[in-house]
């Protein structure tokens, strides 16, 4: 009797019927997320990283060695926590899948290696003689405490040249993120095209990478600056003199603390009718060359800041002035490199109101 | 009785639509184009425009910062509001004067530019007055689709 194969023939090319449409339904799911990752990456990481990860105001994130060592996870809970103070903002709002679609059209421009997963137990090592190791070999360009580069990154804070500077290892975020096993994988494999080489090259043994990932951990962590979350955003003083006197002697005080006056107007200059402008409403602009130039050295956002604001205004019989506390700017920058400054320009902020508003 | 019932809805919706709008992490606005500095100005002046907005003023502030990296003349701060809105505000919360009229920064990086502006999330830590979370809501509109016409710009440039 014949043997009848049709029937093996239906069912092998159902099989295959099926697991192509099940591979195709895989493959549009991975596409969509990835579609949807370059979206919301578009939005939320392109302007500081760029928008193929070369780099920018944030770190270069193409980086083959960065792809190749850093884990899913570590991106993901570096997206979630960011460096608090180091510029990168946290992204609390952002759903698991939000998250994950990001991730995916990350490692759209890896084109080799797949993501590399780490154990998240702990290294044990010699944490004293690792101390030793990391001021001898990783100080120099990290920080003695790990607390990174000079600056934040931020484009003008480094030298045009330089893609990155070294990241602060006793970041809040950074701890929280990164697991010991892929530290120890990142000193192993450095970052090309940055200074970060190989531990490797520099004779380190697996013991000494121990050592220095465990000396690592005891570092303090470092965050956001906590005692200026309740800082005012804007200074208010209530002038005993009439409104042109108190002008005047708000443009003596500044120029006496070496300051520029650039310009000034009305509130409404550019908005109301030559004429109709509503004089008790004045703007003073001014400035010096060393306050713009540190202030976008920090951060070269900080024009939303620059040059330097007083207004004046009448109302309802009161003059006051008004300024906005440079001590916000390290919160809303996420930028703890303009606290120092921030400081500064709040102790001149207040010296000026005072002088132009009480003798 | 049915109208603030209305009224309260349209609030916590506008006030829901503010705080879920995208990219306004952190009270910053941020976007990335492609266009050049000077031709990306230009764009965005129009744009502001076109959104029904009045600019006021382009202010220089990069006196020598040649020496920091930064291109000559590539760095600006664009003032712009509705007048009626500014007039309105300085009038009656005076604690929102020192951040107006609105502003969007523009600087080059490399052959791309940057802006940045203040997330309307911001003012309304300022100015949190129910009757402003519409204006809030509107604003973080309008700056999201300038900023984002900005990328279609540099994407098709």
């Amino acid at each position: 009797m014949p043997f009848d194969k049709r029937p093996l023939i239906v069912i092998f090319v159902l099989i295959v019927a099926t697991m192509m449409v099940a591979c195709s339904g895989v493959g549009s799911k991975r596409t969509a997320e990835a579609t949807e990752g370059s979206r919301l990456y578009d939005l939320y990481c392109s302007a500081c990283h760029g928008d193929e990860g070369s780099g920018g105001v944030g770190v270069p994130l193409a980086l083959s060695d960065f792809l190749n060592t850093a884990s899913d996870e570590y991106i993901y809970k570096t997206i979630q926590l960011g460096r608090p103070g180091r510029v990168m903002p946290t992204f609390s709002e952002l759903s698991h899948q939000q998250i994950s679609s990001i991730i995916t059209h990350m490692r759209s421009w890896q084109w080799r290696s797949k993501a590399p997963k780490y154990s998240n137990e702990a290294i044990i090592g010699n944490p004293k003689r690792g101390g030793q190791l990391y001021a001898k070999h990783c100080a120099y360009c990290h920080g003695l405490s790990g607390e990174g580069g000079a600056g934040t990154g931020v484009t003008f804070s480094r030298p045009r040249s330089a893609k990155i500077l070294a990241p602060a290892l006793n970041n809040s975020g950074f701890l929280a993120s990164a697991s010991d096993h892929m530290i120890k994988a990142t000193l192993i494999q450095g970052r090309a095209e940055t200074p970060m080489r190989s531990v490797r090259t520099m004779g380190l043994k697996d013991k000494d990478i121990n050592d220095i990932v465990h000396y690592l951990r005891t570092f303090e962590a470092t965050g956001e600056a906590g005692d200026q979350q309740n800082e005012p955003r804007v200074f208010s003083k209530v002038s005993q003199f009439e409104f042109d006197e108190t002008l005047d002697r708000l443009r003596t005080a500044i120029k006496r603390k070496g300051y520029q006056i650039i310009r000034e107007h009305t509130l409404d200059a550019g908005f109301a009718e030559a004429g109709t402008e509503n004089s008790k409403q004045w703007v003073i602009y001014f400035a010096n060359f060393r306050f713009i130039n540190e202030s976008l050295t920090r951060d070269s956002r900080m024009g939303l800041f620059l040059p330097g604001r007083i207004t004046l205004i009448e109302r309802e019989g009161k003059v006051s002035v008004l300024a906005v506390n440079p001590m916000i700017y390290n919160q809303l920058f996420s930028n703890n490199a303009l606290i120092e400054l921030g400081r500064t320009l709040q102790h001149f902020y207040l010296a000026v109101l005072g002088e132009a508003t009480s003798s | 009785m049915k109208l603030l019932t209305k009224k309260m809805a349209i609030a916590v919706l506008a006030w829901f639509t503010l705080f879920t709008l995208p990219a306004q992490a952190n009270d910053l606005m941020m976007a990335r184009s492609k266009l050049p500095f000077a031709q990306a100005e230009t764009q965005l002046k129009a744009q502001i425009e076109a959104h029904g907005y009045t600019v006021s003023s382009a202010k220089r502030i990069d006196i020598d910062l040649v020496a920091t990296g930064m291109s000559k003349g590539a760095y600006r701060v664009i003032q712009f509001g509705k007048p009626a809105e500014i007039k309105k505000l300085a009038a009656k919360f005076p604690e929102m004067i020192p951040f107006l009229p609105l502003q969007v920064v523009i600087f080059a990086e490399w052959e791309e530019t940057l802006f940045v502006t203040l997330s309307p999330t911001f003012y309304s830590k300022i100015a949190a007055q129910s009757d402003l979370i519409p204006m809030y809501t509107r604003w973080a509109q309008d700056l999201g689709s300038i900023l984002n016409m900005m990328r279609e710009k540099g994407a098709a440039y």
